[in-house]
């Protein structure tokens, strides 16, 4: 393929996707968003067709003159219909620009014009919206750019080639318009590759490394648009949670540590409840929270004995507008990055929460949990009476026909039992099989209370409908129940070594107060009680995601790094992922230089001189020594070196004259004395032309006119004689040249 | 260029080639544009804490970092090989060659510019007369080597000297050239602009020659060449029948001798110049003065059988001579390539200098670039005699450069340029054809070759 149209081709190709990048995210709220980068594609391939081709066919300056002013009027336009649309409108015009520019002859400032729309565009995307998907785009964006610029650079040179008076290679200036023939190879594709890689790569670190201010860190949206998650909130409509039971969309990331960090494999992944808001009180199917504040309680990240296996959740909240938090129960310790929006506990029902001032993209949390499933919540409350009433509370309508099919259950069962009694109507409604789970929330008779259209005609709906039923069945017979709002499960990446949560993990089930502990704190005892038939649960979250589900392990993992430490990347974690080790590893190896440090002094150190005449003096001294005999040989070679390479300019490179030095000095005296050996005359020949014009020159120089003869005779032996030249006529030769020296140089003499 | 063995001494070169570095590294104007951008782009990231803006600033920062390794990559094991003719004349098209090896395993060298340059060792004519070749090697495919041809015209003459050569990439992205300098030293010497000498010449030359022959008659067969025997043609001297041939074969037959019907040739030079305040026009007639001597030792030394002397003034007066030879024409030519005005010369001194029987015999051409009294300066030369001056009168030509004596003597032209390539100025083939015509030329191109 012919080198301009693969050039061309790419090109545009990378300004389709700037315009991608600007309207993909775009195209969720107006769906004409999407046909700026389909216009920009057919332009494209109009203009690779005709005026990249012909530039005939392209557009006369003035009529495009015209028309990139008359771009500004659907611009304006744009923007007098929502003064919101600024920056959009802004880009837009962008957009129409280029697409003006496309159809003009291009030179290389074009070229670099061009390129500059398309990186504004894609700025403005990014400014606009940083989701994932943009991210994706955007990803492919600079991997074209960077394919742009090598051919880029390649066609500039070429242009350079033909405007310079410069050679070229025979068969080139036959067929100008294919400079770089053969050029698209596989090794060009890997070393292209390879930098490309190496440029993102460095890109990459150079954005790591780039400078964060800390300040920003809670208050910066990044252009992440946060979430809301149906079924959180502080009141809730029975069936609201099934919304999202459907949506497949991340709502945290977690990795599971133990006590001292060491990874721990996701077991039992599925039965893990990550408890999140408390529903204490039910009326008309709908389940509110106590809306009196709370104590708040906040601790650190436990450490304390006593607790059983501590399992550390490392938590990531993608963007939401919700303040609850989530993590496996019972917490017995919870810790922030940053310290002023650290995870706070409310003491009256459980549920973990954040700053609502809290308003960064992404918020990052630890959790310590306990493995003992009877371990008191750590800082909870037992309930007041108020509040233990709020527990027990069930319409009376409602209470009157709960409680029959309540004691029906649990007859068999001691009324002190409490335990007993709730596990038996868990049981009644998770194995009973005369209820099934559905996402179908269709109310059978709109006048009856939800759940009891659950318990006595409907017998089926999803976890919300089960736990509102039990949390109702357990207060009849005056056991203290609450629901809990919350995820179970998740999806394990091993690429990332994190659990994804979807919203379609959502889920509810029952907590149920059994007692208190015996100690001094009088702690209240809560069991968590599941009525959700698990099997049937996990089918239909199993079904959610369809045929995208198969690139979790790969999909998750991208947006995790995107989310996470691209568009989330914040001081904090420049510092904990960069700055923390690079830290560490200084620490470290200053450990190590001061340990060999106090090595070698204790190795050195000989409190007499006695203890110096010993095996380790020995072995001292010799070490020593061979230290000192290598540093000497290196330190010549490299003063050998470097004279070699700096006298390498000047030295004479004819090596039958360099040990000469008699002959070089007549040589260098007679040149500038104006007399040149030419290459054609021998040096007896030069010695005896050279007599003759120093005797001829009546200057003074008869005295000296033997010299030549003297020297190049002497110059005969040594060179091609191979004698070796005596002390006295070495001295006398240098005597005639200094006498001729002197004649013809009598100042410098 | 060979690893060294030892790490000891690699990292030794490491570090000589880091204290000497021959390797450049500049932005281009397209790099400086982008980097200015680039900083733009990092402050709106820095200031507005927008991680994408920040991204898109890191991955634009890539390809300049990049550039530094990926510019190293391509310049690494590259093997540059330069190809210069022995000698060119000026004004003629230079050819010269350049190869590079890529003794990469795969990766090919793209877009690669090699600067050359070639400047005078004496600044013996005024003007530029420095030359920048400039070679643009498009792709060299690993294990492959690529061949450029330089053409240009060959600057004024003198002798002039490649010092290293320059390879720059601006691979990958075009932000920063990297420049690598590869020592590789070369002498080319650029032999004065050779004319063709006009009919008036050939006039003088043939007045001198009938001169020398009323003065001296033919020369006898003893200093002639017997070549052969040929059929009679009238007009033949009787004396030239060789008998015992003609009566075998029953027709007259004649002995033919190389007769050396041309004088021997001695043209002396005197490149005078003021010490000072020296006009264009003198400092072009000095050169046209050259130009003719060397038009005349060309012309002369093309014909075998003369003997030929180019002397020359200054403060020591030169003398070549010997017979006419390609040999001596590149003796003669390399002399007057190099040859230098000088404020004190004195034809007298030359004089001396030339033999006798130069003097006695030969026909004698004195270019000069100022007005010369030939019974003045015989009077200061000690060698001369009144006798021998008379007799040398009648042999001399003064020409006198400054008054435009040669324009009528010489002429320059495209055609003649052009055939006076084919004598041969050329690396490589042209080399061959210099010797063709040339014949008894030794001298060698250069082909130097440097690694990276």
């Amino acid at each position: 393929m012919n080198f301009q149209t693969i050039y061309r081709a790419s090109f545009y190709l990378m300004l389709t996707f700037a315009t991608l990048v600007l309207s993909v995210d775009a195209s969720d709220d107006n769906p004409f968003a999407m046909l700026y980068p389909l216009a920009v594609a057919l332009a494209s391939v109009a203009a690779f067709s005709t005026v990249d081709r012909n530039p005939r066919l392209a557009l006369h300056r003035d009529v495009a003159s015209w028309l990139a002013l008359g771009t500004m009027v659907p611009a304006v336009v744009e923007w007098s219909y929502d003064e919101n649309l600024l920056l959009l409108s802004a880009a837009h015009w962008l957009v129409y620009l280029m697409l003006v520019k496309m159809f003009l002859p291009k030179t290389v400032e074009d070229d670099w014009f061009l390129f500059l729309l398309g990186l504004v565009q894609v700025l403005v995307g990014g400014v606009m919206s940083q989701s994932d998907k943009v991210g994706l785009v955007l990803f492919i964006w600079a991997l074209l750019a960077l394919w742009v610029l090598t051919l880029f650079a390649l066609h500039r040179e070429a242009l350079r080639m033909r405007i310079a008076p410069m050679a070229s290679p025979s068969g080139m200036a036959a067929d100008r318009s294919e400079p770089y023939r053969g050029l698209l190879d596989w090794p060009f594709a890997f070393s292209t590759a390879r930098v490309a890689a190496t440029t993102l790569g460095l890109g990459g670190l150079i954005f790591l490394a780039t400078p964060r201010n800390t300040s920003m860190n809670s208050s910066q949206n990044n252009g992440l648009t946060a979430k809301h998650l149906t079924g959180f909130d502080d009141e809730i409509k029975l069936g609201d949670l099934g919304e999202i039971l459907e949506n497949d969309s991340p709502v945290m990331s977690i990795e599971l540590v133990d006590a001292q960090n060491h990874k721990l494999p996701p077991n039992d992944l599925v039965e893990r409840r990550w408890r999140g808001v408390t529903m204490d009180w039910y009326e008309d199917g709908r389940w509110s929270r106590s809306r009196s504040k709370p104590t708040e309680y906040s601790f650190g990240l436990s450490g304390a004995s006593g607790k059983g296996r501590i399992i550390r959740q490392l938590i990531k909240m993608e963007p939401t507008t919700n303040t609850t938090l989530f993590g496996l129960r019972p917490f017995v310790g919870y810790d922030a990055p940053d310290k002023r929006f650290a995870p706070q506990l409310n003491d009256a029902d459980g549920s973990l929460f954040r700053k609502p001032s809290y308003r960064a993209a992404t918020f990052d949390y630890s959790i310590d949990s306990s493995e003992l499933p009877d371990f008191p919540q750590t800082g909870e409350q037992y309930p007041s009476g108020s509040y233990l009433r709020r527990l027990l509370s069930l319409p009376d309508g409602l209470k009157k026909k709960l409680r029959p099919i309540a004691l029906a259950q649990v007859g068999n069962v001691d009324a002190g039992d409490v335990r007993g009694r709730v596990a038996a109507l868990e049981r009644y409604l998770r194995d009973s099989g005369q209820f099934r789970y559905s996402l179908q929330m269709d109310r059978t008779d709109p006048d009856l209370d939800p759940v009891e259209d659950f318990l006595v005609i409907r017998k089926a709906g999803h976890c919300e409908y089960f736990a509102s039923a039990l949390a109702l069945l357990l207060r009849s017979i005056d056991i203290p129940a609450r629901m809990i709002n919350g995820f179970k499960g998740g999806d394990e990446n091993a690429i990332a070594g994190i659990t994804t949560v979807r919203q379609k993990h959502a889920h509810s089930w029952v907590e149920a107060l059994v007692g208190r502990t015996n100690d001094l704190e009088l702690q209240p005892l809560w069991i968590t009680v599941d009525p959700t038939p698990a099997d049937q649960r996990n089918e239909s979250v199993a079904r959610v995601g369809g045929m995208a589900s198969n690139f979790y392990q790969i999909t998750d993992f991208i947006r995790y790094v995107w989310i996470f430490y691209v568009v989330g990347f914040n001081s904090e974690r420049q510092d904990r992922f960069l700055y923390a080790p690079i830290r560490g590893l200084i620490r470290e190896a200053q450990r190590g230089f001061a340990i060999m440090g106090e090595t070698i002094r204790k190795l050195l150190h000989f409190p007499s001189v006695e203890s110096f005449f010993s095996l380790r003096g020995f072995l001292v001294s010799f070490g020593a020594l061979l230290l000192a005999v290598a540093l000497a040989r290196l330190g010549t070679w490299l003063y050998k070196r470097l004279v070699r390479r700096y006298a390498k300019g000047r030295a004479n490179d004819s090596p039958g004259m360099a040990g000469i030095l008699f002959y070089r000095r007549l040589l260098r005296l007679l040149g500038e004395y104006g007399l040149e050996r030419p290459p054609a005359e021998t040096p007896q020949e030069f010695a005896t032309r050279a007599a003759v014009f120093l005797s001829g020159h009546g200057s003074g120089t008869e005295a000296v006119a033997d010299v030549p003869s003297v020297v190049v005779d002497a110059f005969y032996r040594i060179r091609f004689g191979e004698h070796t030249i005596r002390e006295d006529d070495f001295d006398r030769v240098t005597a005639r040249l200094d006498a001729l020296e002197a004649h013809l140089h009598p100042q410098k003499a | 260029m060979p690893d060294g063995r030892s790490p000891i001494r690699r990292l030794g070169r490491r570090l000589a080639m880091n204290l000497w570095p021959n390797q450049r590294l500049r932005w281009t104007r397209e790099g400086l544009f982008y980097f200015v951008f680039w900083l733009g782009l990092l402050v709106a990231g820095l200031v507005q804490q927008i991680n994408l803006i920040l991204l898109v600033a890191g991955l634009a920062a890539g390809p300049m970092v990049g550039s530094i390794f990926a510019s190293a990559a391509m310049l690494r094991k590259l093997r540059i090989s330069r190809r210069i003719p022995a000698y060119a004349f000026s004004g003629d098209p230079l050819s010269l060659d350049y190869a590079i090896d890529n003794d990469r395993r795969w990766s090919a060298g793209l877009a690669l510019i090699l600067d050359d340059e070639m400047s005078p060792v004496d600044r013996l004519v005024s003007g530029p007369s420095s030359l920048q070749p400039k070679a643009f090697f498009p792709r060299i495919a690993g294990q492959a080597r690529s061949r450029v041809r330089w053409t240009g015209v060959a600057p004024k003459r003198g002798k002039y000297r490649f010092r290293s050569i320059e390879l720059a990439t601006r691979s990958p992205f075009g932000l920063l050239e990297r420049r690598v300098s590869i020592a590789d030293e070369a002498m080319l010497t650029i032999y004065p602009e050779v004319g063709q000498l006009s009919r008036r010449w050939q006039q003088i030359h043939r007045e001198a020659s009938e001169t020398r022959r009323g003065s001296r008659h033919e020369l006898s067969t003893q200093q002639q060449e017997y070549h052969g025997l040929r059929d009679y043609r009238p007009g033949d001297s009787p004396r030239l029948i060789h008998w015992r041939t003609s009566a075998r074969l029953g027709q007259p037959m004649v002995k033919e001798f190389e007769q050396q019907h041309e004088q021997d040739l001695a043209i002396l030079i005197d490149p005078w110049l003021p010490r000072t305040k020296v006009l264009p026009e003198q400092r072009e007639a000095m050169e046209q003065a050259i130009k003719f001597a060397a038009t005349v030792c060309f012309e002369t030394c093309r014909h075998p059988g003369r003997r030929m002397l180019l002397g020359w003034t200054g403060p020591t007066p030169g003398v070549r001579q010997g017979p006419a030879s390609v040999k001596l024409l590149h003796e003669l030519l390399e002399q007057l390539a190099t040859l230098r005005p000088s404020s004190e010369a004195s034809l007298a001194g030359l004089l001396d200098a030339v033999p006798s029987p130069t003097l006695r015999e030969s026909f004698l051409i004195v270019v000069s670039t100022r007005p010369i009294n030939l019974m003045e300066e015989a009077e200061k030369s000690a060698r001369l005699s009144s006798a021998s001056l008379r007799g040398l009168l009648g042999r001399v030509s003064l020409l006198d450069a400054s008054k435009g004596d040669l324009a009528n003597l010489i002429q320059f032209g495209k055609a003649i340029g052009a055939g006076r390539f084919a004598r041969g100025s050329g690396p490589g083939d042209e080399t061959v054809q210099a010797s063709a015509s040339l014949a008894g030329s030794t001298a060698p191109s250069n082909d130097r070759r440097a690694s990276l």
